[in-house]
């Protein structure tokens, strides 16, 4: 096992901000706080079977005991467990770390703690939770300060859509079409064995993408009306709502599907866009199948959500200016401790940030070298 | 604009060429004089950056640019995840499994089991031994690979053939062909999902202009 990395000071900080401001959010929007262990056993890590177990880094013990790769299960395990009582349904956030295994070669591979935070809503037995979920994704990402010019984008499907364009092929190459399209591989899809027409159809849903509403009207030419494609009309004309509201340019894409096999529904990823460099900050969709998994006794077995990956927001964000003075106090001798710490107390009340140096000193370019050594801003003698 | 990742070396002008029939003229980097690693297109649409070959998946899968032009053997052995595009079928030479001419080895399985086999593509040659179920132990060569089985330190290599000019000069024989590999156009995966319509009709115009 190698790569095992500490993060800077700096960005602990940002990491802290960052948790506090989508905190503030997710409690506005009525959603509570859990800490479920990011260590499980196999048998949870893996939920219903979309974790292999090759991904996930297990812990010597007596019991198959692993680090999480990704929230949700463990979410959902708690809503299953010590939650089964609360009414539903239920809205959960937590914040924590996820554990992303990477094999380099046959005999080593790379583990990468994440930072993440994310909601779940499980037990509404409507269509709204996914726009709930979507509106409270961008109005956490609106209370943080991105960089000037980072642009977001929202890809969005569901997985209904590829069981449209799926369909067709169940006996005829059907993992082959759906991995060439999923992973946008479109020289592989050139020399599948199929019809040619079809070939063509195919290569064209590959490359279509966009406004939602043009997107649908397309499938619907393509495909023929269906209840899938009219459901979708209602959800996406309102995501799109919202969307402009926020400033993020929605995106339908047909063959978007995110690569863990949690989700059934919709699904989404936003993008964070610099200029310099393209990145997802959050993912989420729908898992009710997850939710059956460990609640077969449930009624309601929906279950939606989302996960903001913190460490690749933190390349997005404004670099936070203070206008707090960071002082430092020094005195001469101990007699004057306590008077310091008084006036430290003083300092820290009026908003400064106020460090009392622990040691004697009554040199002033000793003091000074101090100060810049703290970072500090000004010096008080305590006398 | 967007950004286009083209390979230095033997796929260079090809490559040039490839975009200047799609509209995208990047042929001030042939000039031997200029040393800048990246140039506009005439049209001023796209940027490309010129870089080695075995670097495009990388500047392509992390998205430092858009779309890219590289051998499908590098492809291969980067295991990155790009979008494989098009099969553009120049640049064609086979990824070989070479030996001694005077060794008594004619085929892979009459290699030794745990035979030492040096290669600059690693993860291909495991991947092909492991296929064929022969234990061998690959050594990682940066190149001249020939040199392996010449002063004793491997069996056989597994590498790139063009003409087969350079296996004969060294005394070495072709026993295997792994697969043919041609340039490739790849694109990084989240600009093709938020694409505007701008690589989608660069890579149709490619696809047209090209014959493909």
């Amino acid at each position: 096992m190698t790569d095992i990395k500490e993060i800077k000071l700096v960005d602990v900080k940002n990491n802290s901000n960052i948790i506090n401001n989508l905190n503030s959010i997710y409690k506005l929007w009525g959603y509570e706080e859990v800490s479920p262990s990011f260590i499980n056993t196999l048998d949870t890590i893996k939920g219903r079977g979309v974790i292999e177990e090759n991904q996930v880094v297990g812990i010597v013990s007596n019991d198959s005991l692993c680090l999480r790769p990704e929230m949700t299960t463990s979410i959902v395990k708690l809503s299953s467990t010590r939650l089964i009582n609360k009414n539903r349904p239920i809205r959960l956030f937590t914040n924590g770390m996820v554990f992303d295994k990477k094999q380099n070669n046959q005999n080593s591979f790379k583990l990468q703690e994440k930072l993440h935070s994310g909601i779940e809503l499980i037990g509404y037995d409507t269509k709204y939770p996914e726009i709930e979920v979507i509106n409270t994704l961008f109005d956490a990402i609106d209370n943080i300060n991105l960089k000037d010019g980072c642009n977001l984008f929202l890809l969005v499907s569901t997985t209904k859509i590829m069981d449209l364009i799926l369909n067709k092929y169940k006996n005829n190459n059907f993992e082959e079409i759906k991995k060439s399209l999923v992973n946008f591989d479109q020289d592989n899809l050139s020399k599948l064995v199929i019809d040619e027409n079809d070939k063509n159809i195919l290569k064209d849903i590959l490359f279509t993408r966009g406004e939602p509403v043009a997107i649908l009207k397309k499938l619907k030419t393509t495909y023929g009306r269906s209840k899938t494609l009219d459901d979708l009309n209602f959800l996406f004309d309102t995501l799109s709502k919202i969307s402009n509201k926020y400033g993020v340019k929605l995106q339908l894409d047909p063959t978007f599907q995110p690569h863990l096999n949690l989700y059934e529904g919709i699904v989404f990823q936003l993008i964070g866009d610099d200029g310099k460099n393209k990145s997802v900050i959050a993912k989420g969709g729908r898992y009710d199948e997850l939710v059956r998994y460990f609640s077969p006794n449930e009624k309601i077995l929906n279950g939606i959500g989302f996960t903001i990956s913190i460490d690749i927001l933190r390349n997005f964000i404004e670099e936070e200016k203070t206008d707090r003075k960071k002082i430092l106090l020094i005195f001469k001798d101990s007699y004057f401790l306590e008077k310091g710490m008084n006036e430290q107390k003083e300092l820290q009340k009026s908003g400064n940030i106020a460090i009392l140096h622990l040691n004697p000193c009554d040199d002033i370019a000793k003091a000074n070298q101090i100060m810049k050594e703290n970072n500090c801003t000004e010096i008080v003698w305590v006398k | 604009m967007f950004t286009i990742a083209l390979p230095k070396g033997a796929l260079l002008k090809d490559s040039i060429s490839t975009f200047k029939r799609a509209g995208l003229d990047f042929s001030a980097a042939l000039d031997e004089n200029n040393r800048s690693l990246t140039f506009e297109s005439n049209c001023k649409r796209a940027k490309a950056l010129l870089v080695r070959n075995g670097d495009v998946p990388v500047y392509v899968s992390y998205g430092q640019a858009d779309l890219g032009i590289v051998g499908d053997d590098v492809l291969r052995e980067s295991e990155l995840k790009v979008a494989k595009l098009l099969d553009l079928g120049f640049g064609g030479c086979h990824m070989s499994l070479a030996v001694k001419k005077n060794s008594n080895y004619s085929k892979p399985t009459d290699l030794p089991a745990n035979c030492k086999v040096a290669s600059k593509f690693i993860k291909t040659a495991r991947s092909y031994f492991e296929e064929l179920n022969i234990p061998v132990e690959i050594v990682h060569l940066t190149g001249s690979v020939e040199l392996g089985p010449i002063t004793g330190m491997a069996e056989a290599i597994v590498d790139l053939v063009a003409t087969g000019k350079t296996l004969k000069e060294n005394g070495l024989i072709k026993i295997d062909d792994l697969f043919y590999s041609t340039a490739r156009l790849i694109g990084n995966p989240l600009s093709m999902r938020l694409d505007d319509n701008y690589l989608r009709d660069t890579i149709l115009s490619i696809e047209s202009t090209n014959g493909l």
